[in-house]
């Protein structure tokens, strides 16, 4: 266990503190401004076709393609702090930062995929 | 024996608790959508979706994201505000701590009232 506490640049954050400080705040500054303009196209502008015809508009699904990547990239830096500061058992903070990568990773492909299939479905009906 | 020291929680550490729990709860709506966004692009796929976000219970899970976001929309505007070196003072603080609990409630109800108005 104590290989991993002999050298604290171990810890993810560590690596580049600076940048990932950074990355933290102006994702978050995004997440806010991103988040009142897709809301904002779903007051105004939720068609008949419902929900899916919303998504595969051009621009919202660019918006929400940002809102995925910037989203869960913010969430995997926070949780990631979080879990440095309060997780003191090392095996169990390391698993759980694996963890948290992981499940982050797999929302925003899961998002960015499926989008992506509803724009090509929706143009194929136009073509 | 073990001493136990009973004290009273402070503001501030309750409002970083919050704003940790309110964080995981944003992620796990984002998830959500992730998974929402599978369904449109696979109708077979996760059918109940709907159904549950139709439903009281997912209203109410839908409200409960709704006062996580203005909860860590608001302390994230603070805590912004303190990397810039502003309101570091107690007193200062204190306010801006009760303002971001105000605002939420407030906040909270304004888009009640917008749902409502736009059904």
């Amino acid at each position: 266990m104590n290989l991993f506490l002999k050298n604290s640049k171990a810890l993810p954050s560590a690596k580049n503190a600076l940048g990932l400080w950074w990355a933290q705040r102006w994702t978050g500054v995004f997440l806010i401004l991103l988040t009142f303009f897709l809301v904002s196209r779903l007051f105004s502008g939720l068609g008949p076709n419902g929900l899916s015809a919303w998504v595969s508009r051009p621009l919202n699904s660019l918006a929400l393609i940002f809102f995925l990547l910037f989203g869960f990239y913010y969430a995997w830096l926070g949780l990631q702090v979080l879990i440095e500061e309060h997780v003191h058992n090392t095996l169990f903070k390391y698993v759980s930062l694996l963890l948290v990568k992981g499940f982050c990773f797999l929302g925003a492909g899961i998002g960015i995929t499926s989008l992506l299939i509803l724009l090509v479905k929706s143009s194929a009906v136009l073509v | 024996m073990q001493l136990k020291f009973k004290r009273k929680p402070q503001l501030s550490e309750v409002l970083s608790f919050l704003y940790g729990i309110t964080g995981l709860i944003l992620m796990g709506g984002l998830f959500l959508f992730s998974l929402y966004l599978y369904h449109l692009a696979h109708p077979d796929a996760f059918a109940y979706l709907p159904r549950v976000f139709a439903s009281r219970l997912g209203k109410l899970l839908l409200l409960g994201f709704t006062v996580a976001f203005w909860y860590h929309f608001a302390a994230g505007i603070r805590y912004l505000c303190r990397d810039l070196g502003m309101g570091l003072s107690e007193k200062a603080s204190a306010t801006s701590g009760v303002f971001v609990l105000f605002f939420t409630q407030t906040m909270t109800f304004l888009s009640i009232c917008a749902v409502w108005a736009s059904r």
